[in-house]
């Protein structure tokens, strides 16, 4: 398969269907994302959120084809520019990985090879595809780092990694990350690890960088604070499951969706003083211990014996906007108002 | 009413030869049944200080007092801690219980034949239930890992607690759990929190005073209502201000404060 380095300027840039992933246990291969349906248009900002075990994490691997040992993908199709990288062979995979895609993880001091000068690890997806030569590379990583934000870039390519703040071992991943200029982005956790401040300037980074390259952004977090401040579209997830699906506009003024409601609830105000929020009951499941329903139903305050029984399904609320509780909101809003 | 305090306490640490106050000058007190907030970002020593208040690190001046009275040296201390990462503080060999009655039987705290029952009660203090007394920890969620911490450092029967980033660790529909029965520890107690973090929104739902380290120096010590209503100090309305919020963002606009430089990054 030739790689088509030159990505069509609008469309859907990644498609993800029906995607089933499943990790190995002691009682054989088990579902941790199940059924996973979604896109990413060309330039688009989409979150994917979700607490641990809710399977967003593995979605992202899966795109690039970094599942660890013990996880494999048991059905589905991801599709970049439209071609399958489920079928696609190791080699075809290391072609466009760098080059169509990019991949910032959240812990870049473990991403970053401490033994190994920050200017060759930021020039690393150039040699490995083979584009421009020595000093045009040399040029690039410098250009790079400048646009992320580390100043005197030419002396700090030859820092070491532990030579740079946390944040700006950030920056030097989202660098790497973009060298090659790929047309998607996939940033798993990318401010977790990092200070408050650190984590704004970042984001903000994040969101110029896609707007000035149409680079299409897929964000993995468990915050749905900093999922807003970044995503055109929010996609949550639990054990598994998408549960919603929607613009950010309409994830936070309307959400559909009772896990969504409650993940909002936990949000707190900096600008009122409000008591402590009710928590959410119980514990995250994993994906393999929710039946075929509603997998939020065995925590959910709104829950009825359908939403267990009733086999899960993305369906459609609104315009753009799709929510997996089969129950509509005015009922929902009656019934809590009666108690 | 028993307070905490710090006066003056600086903890100089060395590094390469040269020697260096990773804490500087910090004075401030912790009285029963309040909950102070200690907020910072990495580096600003918040876990330095925590560690030299329990005496894991020594202060180089300066003096921590509780009642006016220095803390003992050795033996039971009237403060317990709580870390961020629950598993890297408990035994991963070690049972639920056995955990908690370790510490019981060190500070002969209870007669042996009501070891177990203390036990069971502090399980019950931190809303466990009595089936995972015989567990190891590495079976348990996050958020039931940190409540067994919170169990053991209550054991001691300390009259202040130190948390340093409690809930960091944990997924957001669990904090709010853990947050609750922490809140429920202050007020049903009485106990006084010294609560580490760097987390503003957390903060803003616990505590009552306000104290921002920087850089190993305290800039500002506030009321919770004043310092979020108008923080005095420069770096508190910085760290205000990086506080992602939903209100301030829609359609994925949102970040108003910062730009993405990185000027104000230390290096």
């Amino acid at each position: 398969m030739v790689v088509n380095t030159r990505p069509e300027s609008s469309g859907t840039r990644l498609e993800v269907k029906h995607l089933t992933v499943e990790v190995r246990r002691k009682m054989g291969w088990r579902p941790t994302v199940r059924d996973v349906t979604f896109t990413v248009e060309s330039g688009e900002r989409v979150a994917l959120v979700g607490e641990s075990g809710s399977g967003k994490s593995l979605t992202a691997l899966s795109i690039g084809g970094l599942l660890p040992q013990g996880a494999r993908i048991a059905a589905g199709e991801i599709l970049l520019d439209g071609d399958d990288l489920v079928t696609a062979d190791k080699k075809y995979l290391r072609q466009i990985r760098g080059r169509k895609m990019g991949f910032v993880f959240q812990n870049p001091m473990t991403s970053l090879d401490p033994l190994v000068r920050v200017g060759p690890q930021v020039k690393e997806a150039l040699r490995a595809h083979d584009i421009g030569d020595r000093s045009s590379r040399d040029l690039r990583a410098i250009q790079m780092l400048e646009r992320t934000g580390i100043r005197e870039a030419p002396t700090r390519m030859h820092n070491f990694p532990h030579q740079f703040s946390g944040g700006m071992q950030q920056r030097a991943m989202i660098a790497g990350a973009l060298a090659a200029d790929p047309s998607l982005l996939i940033a798993d956790e990318p401010t977790t690890a990092l200070d408050v401040t650190v984590q704004a300037r970042v984001l903000a980074l994040l969101k110029s960088l896609s707007e000035e390259r149409a680079l299409s952004l897929l964000m993995i977090t468990h915050d749905l604070a900093v999922a807003s401040q970044i995503a055109k579209r929010v996609i949550v997830m639990y054990a598994g499951r998408v549960l919603e699906d929607a613009p950010v506009r309409t994830i936070v003024e309307r959400p559909h969706h009772p896990y969504t409601e409650a993940l909002l609830k936990l949000v707190p105000d900096l600008h009122n003083a409000v008591d402590l929020p009710a928590p959410i009951p119980g514990n995250p499941i994993p994906g393999w211990d929710a039946g075929i329903g509603c997998p939020f139903a065995s925590r959910c305050s709104v829950a009825q014996e359908e939403c267990s029984t009733t086999p899960w399904a993305l369906r459609s609320v609104d315009t753009d906007h799709l929510s997996a509780c089969i129950r509509d909101r005015a009922s929902r809003e009656a019934e809590l108002a009666h108690r | 009413m028993s307070v905490l305090t710090l006066d003056s306490v600086s903890v100089r640490y060395s590094r390469a030869g040269r020697q260096f106050d990773a804490v500087h000058d910090v004075s401030f007190s912790v009285a029963e049944g309040e909950v102070l907030a200690l907020v910072g970002e990495s580096g600003s020593g918040k876990s330095t200080l925590a560690r030299a208040i329990v005496g894991l690190t020594a202060a180089s001046q300066g003096s921590i007092t509780f009642d006016g009275k220095p803390l003992p040296t050795r033996g039971r201390r009237p403060i317990g801690i709580v870390f961020q990462n629950p598993l890297g503080s408990l035994d991963t060999r070690m049972s639920v219980e056995r955990a908690i009655e370790e510490i019981l039987t060190v500070h002969h705290l209870v007669p042996t034949p009501q070891r177990r029952q203390r036990c069971h009660d502090l399980l019950d203090l931190v809303g466990l239930p009595q089936e995972v007394a015989p567990l190891k920890p590495g079976s348990l969620s996050g958020g039931q890992q940190q409540r067994v911490s919170i169990a053991r450092a209550m054991a001691s029967e300390p009259q202040i607690l130190i948390l340093d980033e409690p809930v960091s660790a944990l997924d957001v529909s669990i904090r709010a759990q853990v947050l609750r029965l922490l809140n429920d520890l202050r007020s049903r107690l009485g106990i006084g929190l010294l609560f580490i973090g760097h987390d503003l929104a957390v903060v803003r739902q616990l505590a009552d005073r306000v104290a921002v380290l920087y850089q190993g120096e305290l800039v500002e010590v506030a009321t919770a209502e004043e310092f979020f209503a108008a923080p005095k100090h420069e770096y508190s309305r910085m760290l205000l201000e990086s506080v992602p919020s939903l209100a301030s963002s829609t359609n994925g606009e949102g970040t108003k404060a910062f730009t993405e430089s990185d000027d104000r990054d230390p290096n």
